[in-house]
């Protein structure tokens, strides 16, 4: 597992808290994860086991998809718009071109067309890792907030919630849902 | 040595250097030498003595030949999981354990991987039996 340079790589006593009050909440009590949650979940962990960020790349526009993407069509609309608004939610500096980039960096990825370092055009080389770490981090709280926030949570889950997001967009059904980045206490 | 004598454990050993300041300072880390912080009822950090840590390291590393990785316990703390008395599967109840971890990276992200995790029992006097898994 590779962690950003000079990152420290060890849990702290409050993250350690925040981990023990996330897996004796809504985690704790055998609960299903819905669908879509479960698939961000396992493709988060995933991409933490893999080294390359060509890769990793591909794994986290795949994760941020599996909880906003609700139809097979408009897929990179539905990502920067929804995108956008979870980024802005949760305070993460990421643009509407910063999003639109990442996805089609992530599709001449996927299809093989180039490696990540021959994209510079979409992005500079020097922000190629620095983007797909907040990117990394706006799946990290989007899923955090699901496990911790059960409103949140159910715009992944409940099919008219999505439709609804699909429809209206995500500021309006987001927006319905509160509070998002409250703290509040686990289920 | 601890209270986990006489008690069948899954152990997943975080390997690194940690913060270059005070191990024990509890603002850094969750557990000072010796200490655990309780994560759920039976799932846990600790940080391992330093013998049985480097019991799981050299259990879970290759043979070799004339060749001893494990010869300092390099752990920063360990995740721990009492085994259940009532597993559907051999080492099932590490699943659990596991998940715990790949939780904990939604909390900060680490390096904590499966190279160094083990199964152990304590039956009669010493060493433990480790099985690396």
């Amino acid at each position: 597992m590779i962690l950003g340079e000079g990152t420290k790589d060890w849990l702290n006593e409050s993250e350690a808290g925040e981990l023990r009050g996330l897996l004796n909440g809504w985690l704790g009590f055998g609960h299903m994860m819905p669908k879509r949650i479960h698939r961000a979940y396992w493709t988060h962990e995933f991409l933490m086991r893999v080294s390359v960020t060509d890769i990793r790349w591909i794994l986290v526009v795949s994760g941020i998809e599996a909880l906003v993407n609700t139809k097979s069509t408009g897929n990179k609309k539905q990502f920067v718009d929804r995108g956008f608004y979870l980024a802005n939610k949760f305070n993460i500096a990421l643009s509407r071109d910063n999003l639109e980039n990442a996805y089609d960096v992530r599709s001449e990825l996927v299809h093989a067309e180039n490696f990540l370092v021959a994209l510079d055009n979409f992005v500079p080389v020097v922000h190629q890792n620095v983007l797909c770490e907040k990117f990394e981090w706006l799946l990290r709280i989007t899923l955090k907030t699901c496990f911790l926030d059960e409103t949140f949570g159910e715009i992944f889950n409940d099919p008219r919630q999505s439709r609804r997001a699909c429809d209206d967009g995500p500021v309006d059904i987001y927006r319905r849902s509160g509070s998002l980045t409250s703290s509040r206490s686990p289920r | 040595m601890h209270d986990y004598l006489s008690k069948r454990l899954y152990v997943v050993l975080h390997m690194g250097q940690g913060p270059v300041f005070n191990l024990n300072d509890p603002r850094v880390m969750p557990v000072g030498n010796s200490q655990r912080f309780d994560l759920t009822d039976d799932i846990w950090i600790e940080r391992l003595d330093t013998d049985l840590g480097r019991l799981i390291m050299k259990a879970c590393e290759p043979t070799h030949h004339r060749i001893d990785n494990a010869i300092i316990d390099r752990h920063l703390y360990a995740f721990v999981r009492r085994v259940p008395d009532n597993e559907s599967s051999r080492f099932a109840g590490m699943q659990e354990l596991l998940s715990a971890i790949s939780v904990s990276r939604l909390v900060y992200p680490t390096s904590t991987g499966q190279r160094y995790c083990a199964w152990v029992n304590w039956v009669g006097d010493g060493d433990p039996i480790i099985q690396a898994i």
